[in-house]
């Protein structure tokens, strides 16, 4: 951001309106003239005259103009934020498999109103590092823990229903990001499950996950999104009812094991939004900004500019626009 | 200018000029203006000082005394400079200004027709009749010329050359030789010229600065003119604009020496960085071997 550390010298410029005006008005009338008796034909040869006339009173406006500038101090100003305390990790786990194309968040499906949920989420935190996760019927890290939040957002961006997946592996994707969290020194580990399904395949049962997390002493926040019954299902170029399985009673379990009472269930975008709001409430780190200004000043340059043209000037009275009388 | 300084710029320019009429043009001048010629006026007794060469031996022989006969030239002339004093020659960029370079340029010729015993008459002119003087014979109104020449304000900056020929067309009757010195930066003169030359014997002595030849290579130029006041600047770095301008003047010098030859009016042009004596020998002998 370009600001001026004394903008008042910049009410200066406005001198060069009365050099123009005296340069014009009463310079071009008083100032000392060679007599010369051929004036008219040199007025037929030359009817205009050179523009080059100009140049010596616009370099010394822009001159005038630049030092005023410099006397202002121009500077950029590149506002920094300094951020004490410890934060806590938290790793999103997010199912894409492909239950969770059912677009019963109209107008998008269940994943893609995640993912948006999850980037406000991501917008909220910080001085926390976040990692995501993405499993169907097997689990995949897909950014590591990071303070990193523009990554974090380019990531989270990139993912995609997972169409060649079978099933959903709840228990894989709690295990693996218990994994990104088992090393983890914060005070508090968080795993923000997301998920529309039931357990179907894998090789570590959601339970089994839950308790390896409970040992870790990680928190594991689950989430339902969706509902029983019959959905909408995109199929060919519309829609066919589908009855998608889902087993709010395991990710109870887990949240139980997990120390976060019980599985919170979004029907729509608004109830994911306040479940994601309660979750960035109940996880509050102590945490103290400090915003500060970091300087590059730029006067120099407006100087040098001023000292070039001053150069020019001179090189331009005394050599090619010499003036006479 | 005080008196003073005028007594002494006409002491400078007669000393000047009058060793250069009697070393240079004394001879050259007589022939080109003479009269019809000597007619005798009497016989008296020689005296001292006397050239001998005057001795009718004849008359000697007679009386036993040495006698000599004295010629009078049967006709003085009238020489009469009309002069430009128009702001136009108070410029000068070189050592003269035009204006102190056309008066040493009469005062030469005033003194070359003095010591030819004609009469001189002065005309000033601007955009008006400055002054006038009428012919008058001696040495002394040779420097009663000079004087109102360097004496003369100028009532008026612009030039009217032709107003000026035809009033010296009305106030000379009798036949002159009518000196016109100026820098010719004016229009429409040609016809009264034209007129007053088949009356009289006129001769035109341009002078001119080289300024008003050739655009000097200054930079930007803020000019003014003299004569209207109007104000002009231009950049004399452009080698084309000075080409151009040399080109102009050239044809303007060939076109006023071709108006010349028309109207059958001896000229010569003048530069203020340029000795006048050289051209002033050539004017008088291309006259004499015209006649």
């Amino acid at each position: 951001m370009l600001e001026f550390f004394d903008p008042r010298w910049l009410w200066g410029i406005l001198l060069t309106i009365p050099y123009l005006l005296w340069e014009i008005l009463y310079r071009d009338k008083k100032r000392l003239r060679l007599q010369y008796n051929r004036l008219e034909l040199l007025r037929s040869l030359s009817p205009s005259g050179s523009w080059l006339r100009f140049i010596p009173v616009a370099l010394r406006v822009l001159l005038i103009a630049s030092l005023f500038i410099a006397l202002a101090r121009p500077r950029l100003a590149n506002e920094k934020q300094k951020i004490t305390g410890n934060g806590i990790d938290i790793i999103l786990a997010v199912d894409i498999s492909g239950s969770m194309q059912a677009v019963d968040f109209r107008p998008t499906n269940r994943l893609e109103a995640a993912k948006k949920v999850a980037a406000e989420f991501i917008k909220k935190r910080k001085n926390d590092r976040i990692g995501v996760i993405v499993f169907s019927d097997h689990a995949f890290t897909k950014c590591p823990l990071t303070l990193d939040y523009n990554m974090l957002m380019t990531i989270l961006g990139d993912i995609e229903i997972d169409e060649e997946g079978q099933g959903t592996a709840i228990g894989m994707g709690l295990a693996t990001a218990v994994a990104r969290l088992k090393d983890s020194q914060a005070k508090s580990k968080v795993i923000v499950l997301i998920t529309d399904g039931k357990d179907n395949t894998g090789q570590i049962h959601p339970l089994t996950a839950a308790n390896l997390a409970a040992t870790f002493g990680i928190k594991v926040y689950t989430i339902g999104v969706g509902k029983k019954g019959l959905v909408d299902f995109p199929y060919g170029n519309g829609y066919r009812k589908v009855n998608i399985d889902f087993d709010i009673d395991i990710l109870n379990d887990i949240a139980e094991i997990c120390g976060t009472e019980r599985a919170r269930l979004a029907r729509n975008t608004e109830q994911l939004e306040e479940i994601m709001n309660y979750i960035d409430e109940m996880e509050k780190t102590q945490i103290e900004i400090k915003n500060y200004y970091e300087y590059k000043e730029l006067f120099p340059r407006w100087l040098m500019l001023a000292v070039f043209l001053l150069t020019m000037e001179l090189i331009l009275r005394f050599f090619i626009l010499r003036q006479l009388p | 200018m005080e008196v003073s300084e005028i007594i002494a710029k006409i002491k400078k320019i007669e000393i000047t000029t009058r060793n250069l009429v009697s070393e240079l043009f004394s001879g050259e001048y007589h022939s080109m203006f003479k009269g019809q010629g000597l007619e005798f006026s009497e016989v008296r007794e020689y005296q001292d000082g006397d050239s001998f060469r005057q001795i009718d031996w004849n008359v000697s022989a007679r009386m036993g005394h040495p006698y000599i006969k004295k010629f009078e030239e049967t006709r003085e002339l009238n020489v009469i400079f009309l002069i430009d004093v128009s702001a136009s020659t108070a410029t000068g960029t070189r050592s003269y200004l035009k204006s102190e370079y056309i008066t040493e340029l009469t005062a030469v010729l005033s003194f070359s027709a003095l010591s030819n015993n004609d009469k001189v008459g002065l005309l000033l002119f601007s955009d008006q009749i400055e002054k006038y003087s009428p012919p008058r014979k001696g040495k002394k109104s040779a420097l009663r010329i000079l004087r109102d020449i360097l004496y003369h304000q100028p009532q008026s900056n612009g030039t009217d050359l032709k107003a000026a020929i035809e009033y010296a067309y009305q106030i000379i009757p009798k036949r002159s030789i009518i000196f016109i010195i100026s820098d010719f930066l004016a229009e429409n003169y040609q016809d009264s010229l034209r007129i007053l030359a088949g009356r009289h014997d006129v001769i035109a002595l341009r002078v001119l600065d080289k300024s008003d030849l050739e655009l000097p290579d200054c930079g930007l130029l803020h000019l003014t003119d003299p004569e209207t006041g109007k104000r002009l600047t231009r950049f004399s770095g452009s080698r084309k604009l000075r080409e151009k301008f040399k080109e102009a003047t050239t044809k303007e010098n060939l076109e006023f020496i071709e108006t010349m030859k028309k109207t059958r009016v001896e000229s010569r042009i003048f530069t203020t960085d340029e000795p006048y004596t050289k051209k002033l020998m050539e004017l008088f002998r291309a006259r004499k071997h015209r006649r």
